[in-house]
């Protein structure tokens, strides 16, 4: 992993916990990870896995009268843990965008597109209007958008949920931001549609040299996409690594499970393998691994430790970059990932 | 239906289907001036047990179609048979003894189960409307289909906030077939969740449907789910069947240019993983409006084959081989052959 130092995003030990009167849910448990300039995280989970938790502490967009946020989030060497509105100010959409699922609840309805990309270049540049209208009609075209002097003008109603996320996309990168997090940014398109802001994602990212954390349910969208996954269950980082080797072969059994779960237009096996039970609550997870209640292999460790203590993050042994929290010896075989070899 | 080996009978027999809504409903004159033709002349067959996928992108008029079907939608021309009925035209109260044969699962088990009821009733509620089982085998029944969609009978009390997503499509899935019916019209039943939970619905619905020889109309944008669980498959656009086939043909030897940039463009983890990025089709521009649909091909405007003949000929669905047919002007140069007149959908008026 690389140093904090030269890090575009520098995660460590992050924590995030929202009091109820049945007690915390504990959304996210000690989350670390850095992203380079220019490299792309894919974090990867299902509900409940804590992903958007995670991705809102990178902007500090919780509530503090809600949720209780601990460990440090370092953007461009700036601390967002705990730092004081005024700072966070300063940091969003220059150091660090968002570009969230829904598209059409990111925009404001009432103004024209061009207006609210050039509005959010004005937050931080002191520039004319004319000058900052001029840098979002040359944003709006830098993503794709036909015609973009003339679209400029449209309110978001009168454009396509793709070319409304291309918006929202400009509105991210018009300040040049050192990270963008992007929280399911394609889960709203249609397929053909979310293909284009895939590539135009990486596109831009390639160009700007822009680290991106891509927060997303979906394997399919981050295996062509990241450069490293993370993948996250109840709250925690359970195993991590280049995105390719993780993905064709997987060292922990959430990860193999939500592979062979996931169906394909390539496989010819007809039943899709499941993996048995639902996620577990947030708010009481169980003892031990998080994953253990559903784990085919629980079983087969010694002792029964799975069910009674928490493995560490560990790097798995001769492998560069892969890191899994398991208790089952690393010789055990989970079987073909559903891309193995 | 010459070369067609399907049996004589199919369960439901859609042809030349249409839909419009009007775009202004306020507008005082000619109702369908200026109408979305959300399903505009579509024809297919599903046999008695068998699996058709519709697949489609938004405003491709899936689950229109879904709708007419499950006759919660008046279609505004052509025939739906049912079982030897026709059901396209039947009032209200005409469709309700046959409401018990077709049975709906919708995608959101929030929206389409009563927070307030609990799962015993949710499930009881059909069974009584129908009287189909004698007022004192209700409870029993209602335990039934608990234990066949996987959950504890237990759960009868329970409300659906007490469930877990998986769990409440379950439910979903049981009160659909708590009164028997011979099709389930299921509008993305697994779309809202979890990967893991998803494949669990999808096997579910697949032994279901080989135990009780129930038909499935399963609506989809999700080309891998369809694959996953369809024989048959219809691919949608703008209110058009473009192309339709058995699963193999579809998924091994798409036809339609629509078909193989949608397939190009499935974000996949074999792909992802191996490199070997498959060439992805782009299409240029975006969907034209359902309102005013291009003339000839409705795919013309966006397809990189599109010719002259394109823009002033509607190409009729060819049949490529017995199980394959597809809408495009170029399929003749798979060796096709028109297809007879009623499985072609018919020209716009």
């Amino acid at each position: 992993m690389t140093s904090a130092a030269d890090a575009a995003l520098a995660v460590r030990d992050l924590t995030v916990r929202f009091p109820t009167d049945a007690g915390d849910v504990r959304a996210v448990t000690g989350l670390s990870f850095t992203v380079r300039p220019g490299q792309t995280l894919g974090v990867v989970g299902e509900s409940g896995s804590g992903k958007t938790a995670a991705a809102t502490a990178l902007l500090g967009l919780h509530d503090p009268r809600r949720a209780r946020v601990t460990g440090s989030v370092l953007v461009a060497g700036t601390e967002v843990v705990g730092a004081r509105e005024p700072v966070l100010r300063r940091l969003r959409g220059r150091s660090v965008a968002m570009v969230f699922q829904d598209p059409t609840s990111a925009l404001h309805p009432f103004y024209p597109v061009g207006r609210q990309v050039a509005e959010a270049y004005r937050a931080h540049h002191a520039v004319s209007r004319a000058d900052a209208a001029e840098r979002a009609v040359a944003m709006l075209d830098r993503v794709g958008i036909p015609a973009a002097r003339s679209r400029a003008g449209d309110h978001p109603h009168q454009l396509s949920g793709g070319m409304r996320q291309r918006v929202v996309i400009a509105m991210a990168l018009v300040n040049g931001p050192a990270v963008v997090v992007a929280d399911e940014p394609t889960t709203a398109l249609d397929v053909t549609v979310q293909a284009d802001v895939l590539d135009l994602l990486r596109e831009v990212q390639q160009e700007t040299g822009t680290a991106l954390v891509h927060v997303t349910h979906d394997l399919g969208v981050v295996a062509e996409t990241a450069d490293r996954l993370l993948v996250m269950y109840a709250g925690r980082a359970v195993e991590a690594g280049p995105a390719r080797d993780l993905l064709a072969r997987p060292r922990m059994p959430y990860t193999w499970g939500l592979l062979q779960s996931t169906p394909d237009l390539g496989a010819r096996e007809e039943r899709l393998r499941p993996v048995p039970g639902s996620p577990p609550s947030l708010l009481t997870p169980p003892d031990g691994c998080p994953f253990h209640p559903r784990c085919a292999f629980a079983e087969t460790v010694p002792g029964g430790r799975c069910g009674t203590d928490l493995p560490d993050l560990v790097p798995v042994s001769g492998e560069t970059g892969r890191l899994r929290r398991c208790h089952l010896p690393e010789d055990v075989p989970l079987g073909e990932g559903q891309v193995g070899p | 239906m010459t070369h067609d080996p399907a049996p004589p009978d199919p369960l439901l027999a859609v042809r030349d289907l249409r839909k419009l809504f009007p775009a202004r409903p306020t507008a005082r004159r000619s109702r369908f001036q200026g109408a979305v033709r959300a399903v505009d002349g579509i024809s297919f067959d599903l046999r008695p047990g068998g699996t058709l996928g519709i697949v489609g992108e938004s405003g491709s008029g899936k689950t229109t179609t879904g709708r007419l079907v499950a006759r919660l939608e008046q279609p505004t021309s052509g025939s739906i048979r049912f079982a030897g009925t026709e059901i396209g035209a039947l009032s209200r109260k005409e469709m309700r003894p046959l409401r018990r044969q077709i049975q709906m699962v919708f995608q959101d088990p929030y929206g389409s189960l009563n927070p307030r009821q609990t799962v015993g009733t949710a499930l009881a509620t059909p069974l009584r409307a129908h009287a189909l089982v004698p007022a004192g085998g209700v409870g029993r029944r209602v335990r039934e289909v608990l234990e066949l969609v996987g959950l504890d009978p237990r759960h009868v009390d329970r409300y659906p906030a007490d469930l877990s997503g998986g769990q409440r499509q379950r439910v979903a899935v049981a009160r659909a077939l708590a009164v028997e019916p011979r099709l389930v019209v299921a509008d993305e039943p697994v779309s809202a969740l979890d990967v893991s939970v998803q494949a669990q619905v999808v096997n579910l619905l697949q032994d279901l449907r080989r135990e009780l020889g129930v038909a499935f109309l399963l609506i989809s944008h999700d080309l891998a789910v369809v694959r996953h669980f369809c024989d048959d498959v219809a691919v949608m656009y703008l209110g058009r069947i473009v192309e339709t086939a058995d699963r193999d043909s579809l998924y091994t030897r798409p036809l339609h240019p629509y078909t193989q940039a949608l397939m190009s463009a499935v974000p996949d983890v074999r792909r992802g993983t191996s490199g070997e990025r498959l060439h992805r089709i782009r299409l240029p521009g975006e969907p034209p409006s359902p309102v005013s649909p291009p003339s000839g091909c409705r795919f013309r405007t966006r397809c990189w084959r599109a010719q002259e003949v394109c823009a002033q000929v509607d190409p009729p669905l060819l049949e490529i081989t017995p199980t394959h047919r597809v809408a495009c002007h170029f399929a003749g140069e798979f060796g096709a052959v028109p297809a007879d007149r009623e499985g072609a959908p018919g020209q716009p008026g």
